[in-house]
Parts: structure tokens; sequence; C-alpha cells
């Protein structure tokens, strides 16, 4: 009975000691690998723990680095080049993603992530919401791959400078947007055009969307979010919406932001306006919370000044909400080591490493990383706090469509149309023939 | 001085090919392959993807028929003529003073060409952040005397202001030409103008810009050319706004490229200004040949 | 009377450099204060002209490994460029002047529309034949590509400054009896020296400063400075310090050469002079 017993025991054990070395970390020591990436602040975490990586796994690293715009088109070329250049890539995860699954330029993930040999059992895929995992999924609908995993979000959140709304506000942080857009222009008018009440992204580019998205979202209220269309569309690409009352709000409310700001704004990208907040020229930014630790760095003029709030409701006492974006690990379909590409992305978004990773960009994908004191700890607690609330209310600003960037510029243009003074309704009506332009293409 | 060696008839104009076979391979690898492509690619609708269609001519109608088309059309001519003149004649006239100068006359001229030494993003870093309303000291100084400016943030004072930095930036190309080849030509004729009593007007324009006549014409040529292409200040800067105010045709290519994925179509409008520039080119050797004969 | 004529000369010509300079460094000199201003200086309202200097931004960027190497590959990829570009601009000027070439004209016109052609355009299809050859990423490689460029604009350059030369030297060279490669090192270079070197300059100039192509043809060796410039464009922050340093530290290669090269342009004048 006894040596019955023990051999049972025994063999259990095996089985449980199996499990956990079914997937060998060193399985593919002394590959290389190359990591396209843009300067981004998710690449200074993943800087730091890149010599644990090389130890544990004996795999060498040879990162590329890129500043942000030349990264994206160096990406495009790079996914379409015969012989493969990349074997892990920093994936935007929108329509730019989905327009390169459309291209079959992307590897799916889910053959690496199902295989317990290539994954560790504790990687827990579930630890990431469903909302952020959508964005992953190609096509969408049942059947759908995951071709990236998660690596950062950014929601998009108002920053204010309390210095200035104690002198110009009393230091009363607005409690609806519309308030808000009224306590930013009394800021303008008040310091004589010395303070601005309000910067924000006021260029004529598409990458401006995802800021729009999130003000018009709170705009769009409790109304579903239903993909792909998103709510640009009638659940239909033949059927734009761009004159729906919510969505026109929205618009004009972003309208109104800019009006508030420099008579300049239209010049401003995301890097004049966050300049123009971190100097301490504007009472308020209205952009992505990864600019956070920006403001918090120790030799910034806005460091101990900045506070933090999600976007002030439609209705006092009102629910807020927002939009966010996504970064992600992918691996390029004509990568040349895949298994090796895989071990990379899997451990730098592993429950060990998002944390560490995440104390530099404040944007971590995984709800465990956000009760992991390693990683909040390090933040500006009142940071963690609007960020957190957000995410309870924040949908995917992704519309998964072919050319939607065209579509974006659209919107864009819309809003300057109102800002210029065209009548909203108007306007709205004119992206929808627009829309349907680019459609019949 | 040697025997009289001239090469055997039939070698002497042989070798005058010889000496353009390296230029000649290189250009066809570098030039017409790519130019072959983007031709091939206008008549398909290939957006970057497996869709590879052959299409015809509906890139190039739908280009000719489109508004936005034209008007950036209007904004590249109308930012390259007058880039070109301004940079031009104000180059010429400071290559004309500068000749004069014999002492310091290097570091004028290093310190002149600095501009030209910066890459458009630096230049276009530079101009944002000195006519920034926020942060930018021309603004704040022009609002101390009253007056409200708006540099790149509106519609009417973009391209100029962009104008502006690009003469600021160019200029200095024209200046070392000119330069060099009003050091070039014979001194004699001036000097015995000078004993006749001419002034320095008059030598300047019936000796010294007649000399360097096809120098001038040359430098209008490229600079036109490199005005007509402008890409890094307006991306850099204004990004073709605000509105499409400042959009070019090379602005307007790249964002269909890289940023809507649209090759094909991208591809069309390059060949389509590509025409306009030959065109151009055509008209200069017609000048250049009169000039000439 | 040679007194006042002398001040009539050389002033104006004095009064205008001056403006002129003013005009061309006070951008450069604000970008410099940037760069030595500390965050909380850079973009005050009112402007601050006296502030205390700080040389961290000069010797963060200097420590840049990538910074560094980016430098290192531009000074390489333009040696290679300027070189290509005269050496072989040369020849084909002197055969375009010298030797009745039937295709003159077409040929002169496919310079100017090689030269038009914009950047971005070669990077497609430039791409996948690089990669097989070998040329993907690689010094030489750019500088090659770069000749659809300077080819172009030297040639035209260069037979223009050799256009001007008087046609008695022409004919006097030809009864010598030189060879042709005497001919032009002997007699042609040293006469459009001036010329010679302002296109060398503007070549190396464009060429350090050219950004579409080498985003396309490059990936990690071959990297130019204007990629290191660009890198301080972060994503959710702006290094404004490091932007303007590393963008002072890019031009002063380009100031050496130009005071290296206008040596030249008086070595040659002090011949020219002489022939006359």
């Amino acid at each position: 009975m006894k040596t019955i017993a023990s051999i049972i025991t025994i063999c259990l054990m095996c089985t449980a000691f199996g499990n956990v070395s079914a997937m060998d970390w060193k399985a593919h020591s002394g590959k290389t690998i190359t990591f396209l990436m843009s300067e981004h602040p998710v690449l200074k975490g993943i800087r730091k723990v890149l010599p644990q990586f090389e130890r544990d796994t004996g795999i060498k690293v040879r990162v590329n680095a890129l500043t942000e715009d030349v990264y994206f088109d160096k990406m495009e070329v790079a996914l379409r080049a015969g012989k493969g250049v990349a074997d892990v890539h920093f994936c935007p995860m929108d329509s730019t993603a989905f327009n390169q699954y459309l291209a079959n330029l992307l590897e799916p993930l889910d053959g690496y992530i199902q295989n317990s040999k290539k994954t560790s059992s504790r990687y827990d895929l579930g630890d990431f919401p469903d909302g952020f995992l959508q964005s992953t999924r190609f096509p969408g609908g049942p059947g759908s791959k995951h071709y990236c995993i998660p690596v950062s979000f950014e929601s998009y959140i108002l920053f204010y400078n309390q210095k200035h709304i104690k002198k110009y506000l009393d230091g009363k942080v607005p409690e609806t947007f519309d308030d808000l857009i009224s306590a930013a222009k009394k800021v303008k008018n008040s310091s004589n055009g010395d303070v601005m009440g309000m910067v924000v992204r006021g260029k004529r580019t598409d990458t401006a969307i995802d800021t729009i998205t999130g003000v018009v979202y709170n705009a769009w209220g409790s109304r579903d979010v239903n993909y792909p269309h998103n709510i640009w569309f009638d659940g239909n690409w033949n059927s734009p919406q761009m004159d729906h009352p919510a969505i026109l709000k929205g618009l004009s409310q972003y309208a109104g932001l800019m009006s508030a700001g420099p008579d300049d704004v239209k010049a401003y990208d995301w890097d004049e306006a966050g300049t123009a907040f971190q100097q301490g020229l504007a009472a308020f930014f209205v952009d992505a919370s990864l600019f956070g630790p920006w403001f918090e760095e120790a030799d910034s003029p806005s460091n101990g000044n900045t506070g933090y709030a999600v976007l002030p409701p439609q209705v006092k006492g009102g629910r807020s909400y927002t939009a966010h974006w996504q970064w992600g690990l992918g691996m390029p379909a004509n990568a040349k080591e895949k298994d090796a590409a895989w071990y990379f992305i899997q451990y730098m978004t592993n429950k060990i490493n998002e944390p560490k990773i995440g104390t530099f960009h404040g944007g971590a994908a995984r709800l465990s990383t956000w009760e992991n004191p390693t990683y909040t700890d390090k933040l500006n607690p009142d940071y963690v706090e609007a960020t957190l609330e957000s995410m309870q209310t924040t949908r995917s600003s992704v519309v998964m469509k072919k050319g939607w960037s065209q579509y974006a510029l659209e919107i864009v243009d819309t809003i300057h149309r109102i800002h210029d003074g065209m009548n909203s309704d108007k306007s709205g009506k004119k992206a929808n023939d627009t829309f349907n332009k680019y459609h019949s293409q | 001085m040697g025997g009289a060696k001239s090469p055997p008839f039939f070698m002497k104009n042989k070798v005058g090919y010889y000496f353009l076979i390296p230029t000649i391979i290189l250009l066809i690898f570098t030039s017409i392959y790519p130019l072959l492509y983007s031709f091939i690619y206008s008549f398909y609708n290939w957006n970057w993807g497996e869709q590879k269609d052959y299409i015809g001519l509906q890139n190039y109608i739908f280009l000719l028929t489109d508004k936005e088309f034209w008007i950036v059309i209007r904004n590249t001519f109308l930012f390259a003529s007058l880039a070109c003149f301004f940079e031009v004649s104000l180059g010429i006239i400071l290559a004309l003073y500068i000749d004069r100068i014999k002492i310091g006359s290097t570091i004028i001229r290093t310190i002149l060409l600095i501009p030209l030494m910066a890459s458009g993003i630096i230049v276009s870093m530079m101009s944002k952040v000195i006519f920034n309303n926020l942060f930018g000291v021309v603004p704040f100084y022009l609002k101390k005397i009253g007056l409200k400016s708006s540099f790149f943030g509106s519609s009417d004072a973009a391209m100029p202001t962009l104008i502006g930095v690009d003469v600021w930036w160019q200029t200095a190309f024209v200046f070392i030409i000119i330069l060099a080849g009003l050091q070039s030509i014979p001194q004699e004729p001036i000097e015995s103008a000078r004993i006749e009593g001419a002034t320095e007007w008059q030598i300047t324009r019936y000796i010294r810009l007649p000399m360097i006549k096809s120098l001038v014409l040359l430098v209008i040529i490229f600079r036109s050319i490199d005005t007509l292409k402008i890409f890094d200040l307006v991306w850099g800067i204004t990004g073709g706004g605000p509105g499409i105010s400042t959009e070019v045709v090379q602005t307007y290519s790249y964002r269909l490229a890289f940023g809507f994925l649209q090759m094909s179509k991208s591809m069309t409008v390059m060949i389509l200004f590509s025409s306009v520039v030959i065109s151009l080119t055509l008209i200069y050797s017609l000048i250049e040949k009169r000039n000439n004969d | 009377m040679i007194k006042s004529y002398t001040f009539r000369y050389f002033f104006p010509a004095y009064l205008v450099s001056f403006i002129a300079i003013i005009f061309t460094t006070l951008p450069i000199i604000w970008i410099f204060f940037i760069s030595i201003k500390s965050k909380k200086d850079s973009f005050t309202r009112p402007p601050k002209f006296s502030f205390e200097p700080i040389i961290d931004n000069y010797v963060k960027t200097i420590n840049n490994e990538f910074f560094r190497e980016t430098f290192f590959n531009s000074l390489l990829i333009t040696a290679f460029g300027i070189t290509l570009s005269i050496v072989i601009a040369i020849f084909a000027a002197y055969a375009l002047k010298r030797y009745q070439i039937r295709f003159k004209k077409t040929f002169m016109q496919w310079l100017l529309l090689a030269y038009m052609l914009p950047e971005f355009l070669f990077v497609l299809p430039m791409y996948s034949i690089y990669q097989t050859m070998g040329l993907y990423d690689t010094h030489f490689g750019l500088a090659l590509m770069y000749q659809v460029h300077a080819l172009p604009f030297s040639i035209w350059m260069l037979r223009s400054f050799l256009e001007e030369i008087p046609k008695e030297i022409d004919d006097a060279a030809l009864i010598d009896g030189c060879s042709p490669f005497q001919m032009i090192y002997k007699i042609y270079i040293p006469l459009i020296l001036p010329g010679i070197v302002a296109t060398a300059i503007l070549n190396g100039i464009w060429m350090w400063n050219e950004l579409a192509i080498a985003i396309g043809l490059t990936f990690m060796e071959a990297h130019p400075i204007t990629l290191g410039v660009a890198q301080y464009r972060g994503y959710a922050s702006k290094d404004w310090g490091g932007m303007t340093a590393s963008s002072i530290l890019a031009l002063i290669p380009m100031i050496f050469f130009v005071i290296v090269a206008q040596k030249h342009i008086v070595k040659g004048l002090t011949l020219g002079s002489l022939k006359g």
C-alpha cells in the first residue's frame, strides 16, 4: 500500500513539475531577434527589463527605435519587405493594424498562446480586460484570432494647472463640460492672453482622432458603441451619421476647447500643446493620460502643480465617458525568428514585468498591475485615481475600416469648419457627403 | 610641351561617350526604374495590400476632376514662384555685395551659409518655436507693440510665413553659386571699364550680370524645381494646414501613400506633377538655347 | 578721391553683410539659447534672455550612443556621396562641353527629370532591389542612391562653369595635344575650382540633411544624423533640450567643411587671376 501510495505521489509530483517545466525559457538560447519600436515611454521600461530578459532566455535583442512618425513609415515598409527585417514590432491597435491584417502582414498569435510548450501556464491572458483584447482580435466576431498583445493604453482625460485654477477660478475645477469651456475662456480673457485657458491639438492631422473621439464619447454618453462601425456610422458603412445630435455636440465642444486656446491653435500638434501645458502657459489640457509621467518629471515646471480628472460630464453629477487607445506588441508575418519573438512578447507582457515597465508610461493594460504596488507606488496618486476612474467608462476608439485615416481627417476638418464659424449641422452633413464619396471609391 | 599627339579622329568622339557611361548607368538604376514602376502602378488601384487591379485612367480622371487636387497645385505653384523669386533676387544682390569683400570674406560667407546647413527638421522646429503664439519670441514682441499675430495658425498668414522661412533657409543656395560665378569671371573687362570711368552699377549691369547669365538661369531652374518639390517645411510645421491652405503636391502625395495607403493614387499624383515639371524644363531648355545662339 | 571711392565701394558691402548676418543668425542663436537653458527656463513668458546656462543637454547628446553612431554614419555617407558625384560629374560635364554628343539635349533634360523626382518615390521600388543586391542599410548604398539628386545637379553646375571659360584657353589646350585626363586635371579643374567647391558644398549639405530616402533604405547600421536629431521627439514628451542641442551639434561638421572648402576657393582665385 505504502509503495503504491508513494508511486502515485511521485507520479503526481512528476506531472505537477512536468507542467511547470513544459515551457522552457531557455529553449531559444543563442538566437538574436530585432525589435522595431518607436520612441515611447514603453521602450524606456522595456530597456530596463531587457538585460534580465537576455539573461533568462539567452536571446539577444537588437532594439531599433525611431521617433514616432518615422516609425510609422518604417513599420509599413518593413512589414512588406521580401526579407523580414523585424521579429517583433510595436503595434498600433487601431485601423492601422486592421489594414495590416487585411494585407496578411501580421502573424496570428493564438497558436503560440495556446501551446503549453511555448507559453507559461501563469501567463493568464484573461487578466487583460476584454475591451482591450477586442482591439487585438481580427476580423472581429467569432473565430477571430489575436494579432498582438496589449502593452499600454491611454485614455483621454483632463489635466489642469493647479496654480492657475486657484488664481483665475477660485480653485474650482469645472463640473460640467460646458462649464469647462467657459471657465477656460474666462482664464484666457482674465489673463489678457498671457495664460491660455485650454490647450488641445488643433493641427490638421488624422492622428488627432483618438483625442477627439474621447470628447465625442463624453457627449455620446451611455449609448452603445458598436464595432466595427463605431459611432460614426449607423451600423452600416453606407450610413454615416456625422450629423447625429450627440456627435455634433461632441464635435462642437471640441471646437469650443480650441476657441479657448491660443489664436494659432491650428498649428498645435500634441507636442506644442503638451509643451505649453508643461511650461505652465495653459490652465487646462485635454489629451492622453500618457502625458502624466512627462508632467511629473523632476525638472518639469509642471511637477507638483498638475491636477488630473476625468472629462467633466455633460450634466452636473452625471457620468463621464471617454475613449482609449492602445499599443501592443505584434509579430510581423515575415519575421525570421518567430518562436524567439514570441518569448520576448510574452516576457514583456507577463504579470511580473508589466508592472515594472508600466511605471514608465502609466498605462498598464493588465488589471492585476493596477493592484500591484510595484506599479502604483511609483505614480502620482491623483493620476492613478483619475486614470482608474476613466477606465471604468472608457471604450476603444478603434474603427475597423480599410482606409479609415481619410475619414478621420474629414472628422478633424468637420471640427475645424465649426471652429471657423460654420453651423455644426451643416458641417456634419458635409462630412456625411464626404464619407459617402470615400466609400464609393 | 610634348609632341602634337592628337588621338586618331575616329576615337575623338567615342571618348566623350565613355565619360558619360558611369552617369548613364547610375541614373538608369536610380531614376528610370522608379519612374517606370510608379508609372505602371498609377494605372492600378494598389492600396499597398494584395489587391492590384488594372483600372486604366481612373486615378487620373479622379485627380484631374478633384477640387482639392487643384487647390494643392495652386498652393504649390504660389509657394514656388514667390519663394523662388525672392531667393534668386536676394541671393544675387547678396553675392554682388559680398563679392567686393576681401577681408573677412570667408567668415561672412560661412555664416551666411549656416541656414542652408540646417536640415528640414531643424528649420521646422526652429520656426515653430519662434512663431508660436504662446512661447515664441516674435509674437511676444509683436504683441508688445500692439500687433496681433497668428503666423502658422491662420489660413492667410501660414503660406506667406512658410515662404519667408524658405527664403531664410535657401537664399544661401543662390548666393553661393552666384558668388562662385562672379569670382570666376575674368577681371580685365572690369578693370578697363573702371578706368574708363564706369560706375559700379554700370559695371554690374553691363559686364558682370551678362557674364553670369547662364548661371542665373541655372539657379532659377534649380530653385524653381526645389521649391515645387517642397516637403520638409510644410510637413514639419503646418502639416498642410490650417485647412488645406498650405498643402502642397509632395505632402499631398505623401499623405495618400503613407497616411491613407493609397499607393497607386499617390503615384498618379507624382506622374502628373512630373509632367508639369518636365514641361517647365522644356521651356527652360528653349530659353537656354536662345541664350547660347 | 581714392579714399572716398574705396569707402563707397566697401561700406555698402559690409553694411549689407552685417544686416544679412543678423537675420541669418538670430534664429540659430535663439535655438542655441534653448539648448543651454534648463527646462523651467526654456519657454517662459516673457522669453528669458538672462538665465543660468547649463551644458547638460550637450553632455547628454554627446553621450547618447545612437546620436554618436548616426553622426559618424552621416560623415561616411556624405564623404562617399560627394566624392562620387564630383568625380563622375567632372567627366560627364567635360564630355558634354567638349564633344559632339548626339543626344545631348535629351540627356540634359533627363538629368533634370531625375533631379526633380520626389524623394519618397524611390523608397518602394528601390527597397526590394536594394535588399537583393545587399545594398540595403549600407553607407555606400545610400551614397549611391543620393546620386540621383547629386549627379544631375553637379553635371549641370560644372558644365555651366566650364562654359564660362573663354574659348582661347580651350583652343590653346587642344593645340597642346594633352590627353583628356590631363586637360581636365591640369587646366579645367583649377579654372573652375570655385564652382567645384560650391557644388561639393551644396551636395554635401543636401546629403547631410536628407531624410526620406534614408528612412526608406536604412535599417540600423546606416542611420544618418537626421534620424539622430529626430529621436528627441518622444511619444508623450518632447525633449526640447535634446532636440536643440543635437541640432546645433549637427551643424558643426557642416560649418567645418564649408570653412575648409572655402580656403580652396581662395587658392583657386589666385591661380585664376595669375592666368588673366
